[in-house]
């Protein structure tokens, strides 16, 4: 059976959207046609909508108002998210991507359930790792050998963007570069912390979610920013216990592993980086018996997250993760971070 | 060209392994069929003597150097805080402790190559999964706690953040304010290996530790902006490794300081000592 394309609208074009998203869709062509791009900034809009030869616009509104868009795609920065989200459900699209976070306060995430509730568009977070094939591989073997995960440590070792950005698209707008943060001030200690949950655990703490089995009882033990840029974040919920780190560096090797610990296994899933296509993580995991290997496959979660959207938009919504759950993740990831923030802020100076 | 591990000029020492710890003392037999021209087994009035790290194993220590030994082993020692004591009551011979991660000869290795970058870390990370038969957590982060020290990194603090029966976390700072974090879970299915991560604004370190009692090599890998550099394999237990230090020490009368920075361990982290 062939079908269209599903028509694409993409809500703000910047380094995500060329590295990651045009790249994508451009090896789903079957499945979509990129239709209209917007961006604040005439000149980006013009000059990726011509990469994509799609229609630019400069306002959400002009966007959403063409026909020819089906399903929208919000990456724009993260403040902006939740309401592009919600203009867009009720402009009665197929089918909605918000790149993670989903937005930034609870209040916003409220807002997101009731537009959903109402107007029954449904809505996918562009948390990759929730998509790759070997992350869903590992969670169903898992799942199958009953492992209760206990300990869940996250390590993410990062060079600088630029170099998978460069590899996987012709950089337009290439990012400022930041100056060397002043740790010694307590509100560069919380921001550094606040936005590292935020910008990398973000794409963790979703499959964390996963692993135990409720995350009503979240105490933070343990936070710190890290020089010149990172954070150090430490969990306890319903007595399991999480550590999570993330550094930027100038080294190159990039390291993105989540370590799953249980009585009788151990489940290692190594990522890529962000940006590249390069294929799906893998995922170890060991018992006394054996250790079997998920992955690599062709595929990474970028591709596997349109795959979604298209499936939800074109089989409906019931393919769709429910917005609870999605608000769930981001309530969990909010409380991580503001908690984490305000530890990292009262930490004694050094 | 290689040298031979003990010249045919050195004599043997008489070693006596105590057989109080059945593991333990396999280990030690392990380590001594290793060393065949350092060590010769004899009796109880051999030059050295091997306790086990066991409960217990201050006194035994005090007992070998008075009953005339001149350098004690002690293998895998848990962190009693008695240890302290022999630190400043300093016994009559020479003790080298063969302990698990802290004795690795990669670890030597990676210290000898990286002694600069290694300084320049903001970042110790430690991890480990302990085998469902294997020490109590505490113990085990009091080894990892070790490891760190014998990277050359003088640890300040360090305080148990989270602990249950699966899973514990301490963190603590250098004396150079790098953040240290260690954890450890409880687990089958696992190799026992401790995974040292090192992060500094320009490189990364990535050291990989066995347990003592395996050959298996470690891993030493230094990531800077242009290269990654690996050090070479080592295909020698942790506890030969200390036994060679024995051997080295009672040849050159040098003490190797291992009791001096078990002692500095047990101060940073009493919590971390079994009563
Ligand atoms: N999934 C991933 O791997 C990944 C990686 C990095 C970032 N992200 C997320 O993707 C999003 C975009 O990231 P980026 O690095 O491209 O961001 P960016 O801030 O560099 O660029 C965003 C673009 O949006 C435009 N813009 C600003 N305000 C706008 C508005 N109100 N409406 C529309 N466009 C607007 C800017 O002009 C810019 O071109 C962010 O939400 C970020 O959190 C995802």
């Amino acid at each position: 059976m062939t079908r269209e394309p599903l028509g694409v609208g993409i809500v703000g074009a910047g380094p995500v959207v060329q590295a990651i998203h045009l790249p994508t869709l451009a090896r789903l062509g079957e499945l979509f046609e990129v239709r209209n791009v917007m961006d604040v900034n005439p000149d980006v809009a013009a000059a990726v909508a011509g990469r994509a030869g799609a229609s630019p616009s400069t306002s959400i509104d002009e966007l959403l108002a063409d026909d020819g868009v089906e399903v929208v795609a919000i990456c724009s920065p993260s403040a902006f998210h939740a309401p592009q989200v919600i203009a867009a459900m009720r402009a009665g699209k197929r089918a909605v991507l918000c790149e993670k976070p989903f937005a930034t306060d609870r209040e916003q995430a409220e807002l997101i359930a009731e537009a959903s509730r109402e107007t029954g568009v449904p809505v996918i977070v562009g948390a990759m790792h929730t998509y790759d094939p070997a992350w869903l591989a590992g969670i169903a073997e898992w799942e199958s050998l009953g492992a209760d995960a206990h300990t869940i440590r996250s390590r993410v070792v990062l060079p600088p963007n630029s170099r998978f950005e460069t590899s996987a698209t012709e950089v337009l707008t290439p990012r400022p570069s930041s100056g060397l943060p002043d740790l010694g001030d307590p509100s560069v200690r919380a921001q550094m912390v606040f936005g590292g949950v935020l910008g990398l655990a973000v794409h963790d703490l979703p499959l964390v979610r996963r692993l135990i089995p409720a995350t009503d009882e979240v105490a933070v033990v343990s936070a710190s920013a890290l020089s010149p840029w990172g954070y150090e974040v430490g969990l306890t919920a319903n007595g399991r216990l999480v550590h999570a780190i993330g550094a930027l560096t100038e080294q190159w090797r990039p390291t993105w592993e989540l370590e799953v610990v249980s009585d009788h296994a151990r489940m290692l899933l190594e990522f890529p980086p962000s940006y590249v296509h390069a294929g799906s993580a893998t995922a170890t995991i060991a018992t006394s018996a054996r250790t079997v290997r998920f992955g690599p496959y062709p595929h990474n979660g970028y591709e596997g997250e349109w795959r979604a959207l298209h499936a939800i938009a074109t089989t409906g919504s019931a393919a769709a993760p429910s917005v609870e759950s999605l608000i769930d993740d981001l309530v969990f990831i909010l409380e991580v971070a503001s908690a984490a923030s305000a530890t990292a802020r009262r930490e004694e100076a050094r | 060209m290689t040298t031979p591990t003990a010249s045919a000029a050195s004599t043997a020492s008489t070693v006596h392994v105590e057989p109080a710890d059945p593991l333990r003392a396999a280990a030690a037999a392990a380590a001594l069929a290793a060393l065949p021209l350092s060590f010769t087994e004899a009796g109880r009035d051999a030059k050295v003597i091997v306790v086990a790290g066991s409960g217990g194993w201050v006194d035994r220590v005090r007992a070998a150097a008075s009953a005339g030994a001149q350098g004690v082993i002690v293998t895998d020692p848990l962190p009693a805080p008695g240890a302290s004591a022999l630190a400043t009551d300093t016994p009559a011979c020479i003790v080298v402790l063969a302990e698990t991660w802290a004795s690795s000869p990669m670890l030597r290795a990676a210290v000898h190559q990286f002694g600069e970058p290694i300084a320049r870390t903001r970042l110790i990370d430690a991890r480990s999964v302990e085998p469902t038969t294997g020490r109590d957590l505490p113990a085990v982060i009091f080894a990892q706690l070790r490891a760190v020290q014998s990277l050359g990194i003088e640890v300040s603090t360090l305080a148990i953040a989270a602990q249950s029966t699966s899973s514990i976390l301490a963190i603590g700072r250098s004396a150079s304010g790098a953040r240290i974090v260690l954890s450890a879970a409880r687990g089958d299915g696992v190799d026992g290996t401790l995974d040292l991560l090192l992060v500094a604004a320009d490189e990364v370190i990535r050291i990989d530790l066995p347990d003592s009692r395996t050959a298996r090599p470690g891993r030493a890998v230094l990531t800077s902006a242009t290269a990654a550099v690996e050090l070479p394999t080592i295909w020698e237990t942790a506890h030969r490794n200390s036994w060679r230090a024995l051997h080295d020490a009672l040849e050159s009368g040098l003490e190797p300081g291992h009791i001096a920075m078990f002692a500095a361990a047990l101060a940073v982290a009493p919590a971390l000592a079994e009563a």
